[in-house]
């Protein structure tokens, strides 16, 4: 896997100060997406154990509440496979930080069974985000008003809450 | 060889200065008693010898002595006479009125000067004219009579910058911590009437503006009242109340028992605070004092301030109120809910409210949300303050000016009810520029400089010296900071540290980037920009001991000087890239506003340059609207409550009329390169239809900036 970019101390992409990874590789294509170069596989540098280490130190100080998965899209099939390990350490490591992931597919439509993102680690990988924010970015839907999200049809759902019940909560 | 100019700077002697000065009177004479040009070389050179001999550089004055001498040496009497009359009348022009033109141009409104000096004051408007009227005269008084040239010339040059001359006239002082608990408890006299204690906590909030107008209009800086002083009336009431109650209910032939009663009582409490709280409000920001502006006044929040139990409880009531309150906003004109720019909030930090845990969480968490919303309440740390101030918390005076820890001869500490003297404050930039990158002539002309400037601060305390309690009687005489006799000279209290007299400083990002090339962020740099406070606070203390007047170092919020300062150095240094290339020079130890630095690191960074201007400061982050990210807000609380001692946020919350926008206005660039204001949603550009708060200096602007500023604004790093 590859990633465009990390944020630190990011305020924008889920509540409290974050990290912010930017993983590579989307097929949702959205029409007026604010960063289509990250939808190559390819885009970016190759996501490595030092930038894993680098993330997992960035969550240290009392004052960063988690991480985001942003993209791209990290429910891409193939990115899950190298997020899977890696959220799972944070969760090992860092147990009080929470995990927000951003997707253009839909949690109880594509990450489910027979789902076109569903693949064996899914149902794990959903379990160690807190929040996930889904849906495509419509255009016609954004506005600058919302919150965390960039177009009205997408949705911030409880995650835990959806892995233990298949039920979509959505928290804002 | 050097010469000291009028404005105290050193400048290479040039003897063709003297010949041409002395064949000018020599010109003006009659044939017969003309010198020779052997004569006016031979005087040239003789002064030259006699310079150099010296040990010391001369003075300008010192130097026309010796060539009018040496000119009645050589006999020729005339030219003497002509050189002497040449000297005087330059100094005339030196002492010339110059304030006819400022004046009538202020009234015809076309004074861009005065127009961008203060965005708290609206300068078409009658009464701020008069007090712009004083302050002209004041000024050119200062300049004239009051000050010595070389302060005089040094200000001018952007040397050094002797703040708020257009008061210096008048035997004012600066800013003060208000004792508003001795004038509620053992009353007071405002304007010649009695007033006594208060009955109820509305009556003392009432009083307490009454207050606040009045020591407004007999200082020109801020001030700060303490909510602490006020709580203990809301029982006060909270008793008149029980008495009503139970009065009201017998005569309605009501019988209730004691809790049914408390509570009638506690929900009448509760009104009666938000009258109060209200009252303060829109009467600080509708008042216009003598000054021409609302008062500059700040309203601490400091629960451990009080007693615990009932009046601690009273307070977080107070409190509360006052932060709902400030969310909802304050109408304006056409009746939008905007950000008011006073009373300026501080609300501090403490182990009873910092954690999810502690009991007044509740109130940090509305204090947060205030923030997002109307970028104060600002945060002191009771934490970091008990360290740096021996065990003792306290509020600034008006934004950022902090008193020295003093006690009194019966070794209490006392902070309400003292005073600053004034500032004067040194460009760091130009000590670095006239040093050429020459570490040892920096260090020498820093001295100098320092030399200079408690020359220009002995003028201020002089100015004070003698001053007769009779000025100001609410100040001096009933209580809001001393209670004198009529007639008494208030010089007991501009010495042995009970008030503070500031040396403000400026620009040590720049001039530490000329000396090093670095910015003072970069650890090979910061050392070099701790060492340059640490001269700062020896000279204070120095002076401190053999004047026992409390010296202290203060990061000055600059406001409009910053453009006289980066102007002056243009004009002086020409532009020199990181160091004078913009129209601002940085306040304070601050970070430059265009360095990328994340808020955590910024606060960690600049809290040790706080701690070395122990005469104030304050730290901020650049911030975008937070308003839905209150979890954000409180990590940086937090992390200030651990850190710094004094820090504030820059939020955006802006309004579009048009559409309702509640967010961040942008600057964009016209058509014509202009700089103007535009709503992100709708795009509407219209100024009249939208409302912008920025902090621009201590204090928050809602009017619009000029162009130097808002290009400042828009240069701006976001911190988060």
């Amino acid at each position: 896997m590859n990633y465009s970019a990390i944020k630190y101390c990011d305020i924008a992409n889920g509540t409290g100060v974050r990290t912010v990874l930017f993983v590579s590789g989307c097929r949702n294509h959205c029409k007026g997406c604010f960063q289509p170069e990250t939808w190559d596989f390819n885009h970016g540098k190759p996501f490595t154990k030092e930038v894993e280490e680098e993330i997992i130190k960035s969550l240290q100080p009392t004052y960063i509440q988690g991480l985001t998965l942003l993209g791209g899209d990290p429910m891409e099939p193939e990115n899950q496979k190298v997020l899977l390990p890696f959220v799972k350490k944070i969760k090992e490591t860092c147990p009080d930080k929470d995990i927000w992931a951003y997707t253009g597919y839909l949690a109880d439509k594509d990450l489910v069974l027979d789902g076109k993102c569903y693949t064996k680690d899914t149902t794990e990988f959903l379990s160690y985000i807190d929040v996930l924010v889904d849906g495509p970015y419509k255009e016609e839907e954004y506005s600058i008003m919302l919150k965390f999200k960039g177009s009205a049809n997408q949705r911030v759902l409880d995650c835990k809450h959806f892995v233990q019940t298949g039920e979509i909560i959505e928290i804002m | 060889m050097k010469i000291i100019k009028r404005s105290g700077t050193e400048e290479e002697f040039d003897l063709q200065k003297i010949e041409t000065a002395i064949t000018k009177a020599n010109n003006s004479v009659v044939e017969s008693e003309k010198m020779s040009e052997e004569q006016i070389q031979e005087i040239s050179e003789h002064v030259e010898e006699i310079i150099s001999s010296m040990n010391r550089s001369l003075s300008v004055e010192e130097i026309q002595d010796l060539v009018e001498n040496e000119i009645m040496q050589q006999q020729a009497f005339s030219v003497a006479r002509n050189y002497i009359t040449y000297r005087y009348e330059r100094a005339l022009v030196r002492k010339a009125n110059s304030t006819d033109q400022q004046i009538l141009s202020l009234l015809e409104c076309d004074n861009e000067e005065v127009k961008q000096e203060n965005s708290n004051k609206n300068p078409t408007v009658n009464s701020v004219q008069r007090d712009y009227m004083a302050g002209e005269v004041s000024k050119d008084i200062t300049r004239r009579f009051l000050l010595p040239p070389e302060i005089v010339e040094a200000h001018e040059q952007g040397i050094i910058h002797f703040h708020d001359s257009d008061y210096f006239a008048q035997h004012m002082h600066n800013c003060c911590l208000v004792n508003l608990d001795d004038m509620l408890q053992n009353g007071t006299v405002i304007s010649g009437t009695m007033i006594e204690k208060p009955h109820s906590f509305s009556t003392a909030c009432n009083i307490a503006t009454q207050i606040i107008a009045q020591i407004a209009s007999s200082q020109y800086g801020g001030q700060s009242i303490s909510l602490s002083h006020l709580a203990p009336f809301v029982d006060i009431s909270r008793h008149r109340f029980k008495k009503e109650v139970k009065k009201e209910f017998t005569l309605a032939g009501l019988e209730l028992n004691e809790e049914q009663i408390n509570s009638v009582v506690e929900s009448r409490v509760l009104e009666e605070i938000n009258r109060g709280v209200q009252m303060i409000q829109y009467q600080v920001i509708t008042l216009m004092t003598t000054n021409g502006q609302a008062p500059f006044v700040t309203v601490f929040m400091y629960l451990d301030e009080v007693p615990e139990g009932r009046t601690r409880d009273d307070l977080a009531l107070v409190i509360e109120e006052v932060l709902r309150q400030r969310i909802s906003g304050v109408k304006n004109e056409a009746g939008v809910l905007i950000t008011p720019a006073f009373p300026k909030l501080i609300y501090v930090l403490e182990e009873d409210n910092i954690t999810e845990d502690s009991k007044y969480w509740h109130l940090t968490k509305l204090a947060a949300e205030c923030t997002a919303k109307r970028m104060v309440p600002d945060y002191i740390s009771k934490k970091v303050m008990l360290e740096l101030k021996e065990g003792n918390c306290y509020p600034c005076m008006g934004c950022r000016s902090f008193l020295n820890v003093y006690k009194e001869p019966e070794g209490d500490y006392k902070f309400y009810g003292r005073f600053n003297q004034g500032v004067v404050t040194l460009n760091l930039v130009d000590v670095a520029c006239s040093s050429g990158k020459d570490m040892d002539k920096f260090w020498s002309i820093l001295d100098e400089r320092l030399e200079l400037c408690r020359k220009a601060l002995m003028c201020r305390h002089e100015r004070l010296l003698g001053t007769s309690s009779d000025v100001a009687p609410i100040l001096w005489q009933y209580g809001a900071l001393a209670r004198l006799d009529k007639g008494e000279p208030i010089d007991k209290l501009l010495f042995n540290g009970y008030s503070s007299i500031s040396l403000g400083y400026a620009g040590l990002c720049e001039c530490t980037y000329y000396m090093t090339g670095m910015t003072h962020t970069n650890p090979k740099a910061t050392p070099f920009a701790l060492e340059i406070m640490k001269r700062l606070n020896d000279a204070c203390d120095k002076w401190k001991k053999e004047t026992t007047i409390g010296f202290s170092v203060y990061g000055t919020p600059l406001e409009s000087t910053t453009y006289k300062f980066s102007k002056c150095l243009q004009n002086r240094f020409g532009i020199i890239p990181g160091v004078t290339d913009k129209n601002y020079i940085t306040n304070s130890y601050h970070v430059h506003v265009t360095e990328q630095i994340d808020a955590f690191e910024k606060l960690k960074f600049e809290a040790q340059f706080q701690n070395m201007s122990p005469g104030g400061a304050i730290s901020y982050v650049e911030v975008p609207n937070m308003s839905s990210n209150l979890e954000a807000v409180l990590a940086v609380m937090q992390y200030i409550y651990e850190n710094i001692m004094y820090a504030e946020l820059n939020t955006k919350s802006d309004y579009c009329q048009v559409c309702g926008y509640d967010g961040e206005i942008q600057i964009v660039t016209d058509e014509d390169g202009k700089l103007v204001w535009e709503c992100p949603n709708c795009k509407n550009r219209d100024q009249n239809k939208m409302n912008v708060a920025r902090r621009t200096c201590g204090y928050i602007g809602t009017q619009y900036w000029n162009q130097g500023r808002t290009q400042e604004i828009k240069e701006r790093v976001l911190h988060l």
